[in-house]
């Protein structure tokens, strides 16, 4: 019933359909052309998808509720926000519900996660807004097949915001993010996915004390790297389709290997979703806590809380089970622990000083490696499960593990710090105003190569395995 | 990635126009990267993989006498081919059997050739340098193995290698070998039809060595190699249990052929062998945890013990000597397929502990 392979979104299939999409979409500047043919592509997206008319019908009533809420601006926001949350929760059948109360049928709850955000954030707005949401507006903005699945969370208004025009330039940077992705995705996430797998694999065997130490470091390390490329990838796709499409998408990553502390890593990883949670949790949870608690010494402990919070909710939207319960508690943990780290130094030392020394080249080393470890770490719970980790546990050895954490952390600040002066020194060579590796003579060479090399290795892994030749014979 | 994130001139700039001479400069610089990408990677990789597969003493289905070539597999390494007066892959006089030795005919297809392999490392030459030693008697070796045919073209030989007086056949059956039983058996009298566009571009592409790297860096993974070799139906069914109406046919077929060698051998008071040499897909499943259900690496190997042990042969199992070593589809060359000097190896010590020289 479920069949997605052929539409994900790093798939020669998807760029396919993006591509019909998208000559359709142009052969008329007319807003009601371009608004229907969103409509249409969307509605055929999903339906790659999922076919079953049944199985649609608990999304279609939560789109409907959605539609339903933001229209009802006399009632009382709350109620209105629970049932969407409860909504969601019961959907996405987290493990603390009981069994029992879940729909006996099979449902799609495709890109539900990232509607979930859309939809709160126009029934929280539309008290502000007095502009009235269509209903074709509302399916093309909550259904966006370019943001569907993983995002980007684009605000309402950002959507529906005058079409930028599409030039020459903006084309090309267009087409560039696509390849830029689909390489990332194919390529680099999946060398770092091998990776991961074997050093985890070679952890099941008989090794010596060193061995162990480097494939767990490696193996712990090889994720967050795989996760990057394939999120990062794929919104790099979806940014470059949704701009032939007259859509700025907003960006979700920016360079987060380059933070040097866990706070600014969520300022710089899966943007827009801290940006969301920051707007609809973190600043109204402050501004209670803070009328309720008003003495100024509580301020900084109550943003420490409320950053907790949020980033506990975080870890929590992306799961169901109790692991991600323990990724989000780490999330939350590892940003208030910066929030309380900066109130203290700030204290102990002055703001400035405190500000000096973090913009250190030696702090900044063990800084990024720092969070870059942190991170690591927590997508623990992420990607294995708690059978997993107790085998893995087993296998290396408290020591080897501690170990394996404390090379993870001197290599990952090496690594960082050479990719950053690299990254440096490529910009500092300047011609004509800007960066020679940014010419966009440079870069279509460079887009070029990473199509070639993106489209040979898809061709590779989708031909059969090699078996016995007789090419002379 | 260099670019993420670097400013680039707002969209809410003065938009700047691109140059004309940009409308045909960049993608015609697209398409010279593309020319340059493919031309350079396949220049580099014959350059460090160069190859000679064609073997020039081969000549309408035989090795021509007293001729000498030179191959090469890409993943392998350089190796001379000589080939005495009989054009059989030995070392040694073919028509005169030296007084007093022990002479053993290899017959079988690639894996008995030992294709792509120096003559001294093939099993048949390894297994005769040990048995020498064990006996102290001379060991004559005369190497009848034609790669790409089939049972029944060795069988066709049997005149030939009764000439030659053996004291021991040996029979070298690989799974591609019994593939290949039913085609030999139905023949086809329809010639091969002219390749269409697309094949020529298929074969092509296949001929890139760019291409077979890029493979060989693909295929060394164990658990990949055997996720897609397992993606063949009917090739790879040898692997899978039950046994498929196809493969017991092919088996039956083999059997025969067996029956009718093994009956004319034993009138000729001949020992009678059968190797069974794995492939590399069979290798990749040994020991391998990962092991999809419903498959048996050892399965091949059985079958060719039936089948020796129905027809009086002695059975000589390649398929243990290579279940023993850790990472056994490493003695096979990744795409290619055939088996590597270290795993004739491995093989010749078997047939060293299975044949007997009285």
């Amino acid at each position: 019933m479920f069949n997605s392979s052929a539409m994900a979104s790093a798939s020669i299939g998807f760029l396919l359909f993006s591509l019909v999409v998208i000559l359709v979409f142009r052969l008329s500047r007319a807003a009601v052309w371009r608004q229907g043919v969103l409509l249409i592509a969307n509605l055929v997206f999903l339906a790659f998808f999922v076919t079953n008319p049944v199985a649609w019908l608990p999304f279609i009533a939560f789109l409907a509720y959605g539609y339903i809420a933001l229209h009802l601006r006399s009632a009382r926001l709350w109620p209105l926000v629970t049932i969407g949350v409860v909504a969601f929760i019961w959907l996405k059948r987290y493990s603390f519900l009981p069994s029992w109360s879940f729909l006996p049928f099979p449902y799609v709850t495709l890109g539900l996660s990232y509607i979930f955000f859309r939809v709160l954030h126009l029934i929280i707005d539309s008290r502000d807004s007095p502009q009235r949401v269509s209903l074709v507006s509302y399916l093309n903005y909550t259904l966006n097949f370019t943001t569907l699945l993983s995002g980007p969370i684009q605000r309402y208004q950002n959507f529906v915001s005058p079409p930028l025009p599409l030039d020459a330039f903006s084309a090309g940077r267009a087409l560039e993010r696509i390849v830029i992705g689909f390489f990332k995705v194919n390529v680099l996430s999946a060398i770092f996915s091998g990776i991961q797998h074997d050093s985890l694999a070679a952890l099941g065997l008989p090794l010596t004390f060193e061995s162990c130490v480097i494939h767990g470091a490696v193996g712990l390390a090889a994720y967050p790297l795989y996760l990057y490329c394939n999120f990062a990838g794929y919104i790099d796709i979806v940014i470059g389709v949704a701009r032939f499409l007259d859509i700025e998408l907003p960006e979700n990553f920016n360079r987060p290997f380059a933070s040097d502390n866990f706070m600014n890593f969520w300022g710089r990883w899966h943007m827009t979703l801290s940006d969301w949670l920051k707007t609809y949790v973190y600043n109204p949870l402050l501004m209670s806590l803070m009328r309720r608690y008003p003495a100024p010494s509580t301020e900084p402990f109550l943003a420490v809380f409320a950053f907790f919070f949020t980033f506990f909710l975080i870890g929590v939207w992306h799961g169901q089970t109790s692991q991600f319960l323990v990724f989000g508690l780490l999330q939350g943990l590892g940003v208030s622990a910066v929030k309380l780290y900066q109130v203290m130094m700030g204290k102990w030392m002055g703001r400035k000083q405190y500000r000096a020394l973090a913009n250190g080249t030696v702090y900044n080393f063990f800084a990024r490696g720092l969070t870059f470890t942190w991170y690591a770490f927590t997508l623990l719970w992420f990607w294995s499960n708690w059978a997993q980790m107790g085998t893995l546990a087993h296998e290396m050895g408290f020591i080897a593990s501690m170990t394996a954490i404390g090379v993870m952390f001197l290599g990952s600040s090496l690594v960082i710090e050479a990719w950053e002066r690299l990254r440096a020194a490529l910009l500092s060579v300047r011609a004509g105003g800007e960066p020679v590796v940014m010419s966009r003579y440079l870069r279509t060479v460079w887009g070029t190569t990473l199509a070639v090399v993106a489209l040979a290795t898809l061709l590779l892994i989708n031909a059969p395995a090699p078996d016995i030749v007789y090419k002379g014979f | 990635m260099l670019a993420e994130q670097v400013a680039t001139p707002s969209e809410s700039a003065p938009r700047k126009l691109l140059p004309r001479r940009d409308w045909i400069l960049l993608p015609l610089l697209s398409v010279c990267t593309v020319v340059f990408l493919l031309v350079a990677s396949e220049l580099v990789t014959r350059y460090f993989w160069p190859a000679q597969e064609e073997d020039t003493c081969f000549a309408n289905g035989r090795f021509r006498p007293n001729c000498t070539a030179t191959v090469k597999v890409p993943e392998g390494q350089w190796s001379v081919d000589r080939y005495n007066e009989c054009g059989y892959r030995s070392a040694t006089n073919c028509q005169t059997k030296p007084a007093g030795a022990f002479r053993i005919v290899v017959m079988g297809s690639s894996g008995a050739h030992g294709l792509y392999i120096p003559s001294e490392e093939t099993f048949a030459v390894k297994a005769a340098g040990a048995l020498q030693k064990q006996s102290g008697r001379t060991v004559d070796v005369q190497n009848l193995g034609i790669p790409n045919t089939t049972p029944s073209q060795w069988y066709a030989r049997l005149d030939e290698v009764l000439a030659l007086h053996p004291d021991a056949v040996i029979f070298t059956v690989t799974p591609f070998d019994v593939e290949q039983t039913r085609t030999a058996l139905s023949g086809s009298a329809t010639p091969p039809l002219k390749p269409g566009v697309f094949k020529r571009i298929q074969h092509a592409v296949t001929q890139s060595r760019a291409v077979l790297m890029g493979q060989h860096l693909l295929f060394s993974n164990r658990d990949r190699f055997v996720r897609f070799y397992m993606l063949y139906g009917d090739k790879a069914d040898f692997l899978r249990q039950p046994l498929t109406a196809a493969w017991q046919k092919r088996y039956a077929d083999l059997d025969s052929i067996v029956a009718r060698a093994a009956d004319r051998l034993n009138a000729a008071h001949i020992t009678f062998y059968l190797l069974a040499m794995p492939s590399r897909a069979e290798a990749a499943l040994m020991n391998n945890p990962e092991r999809p259900a419903n498959t048996d690496p050892l399965s091949f190997g059985e079958q060719i013990a039936a089948i020796a042990a129905r027809h009086g042969a002695t059975y000589i199992d390649g398929v243990d000597a290579l279940s023993h070593v850790s990472k056994p589809e490493n003695f096979f060359y990744v795409v290619d397929g055939h088996i590597k000097p270290e795993g004739q190896s491995l093989i010749a010590r078997k047939v060293g502990e299975t044949i007997h020289v009285q």
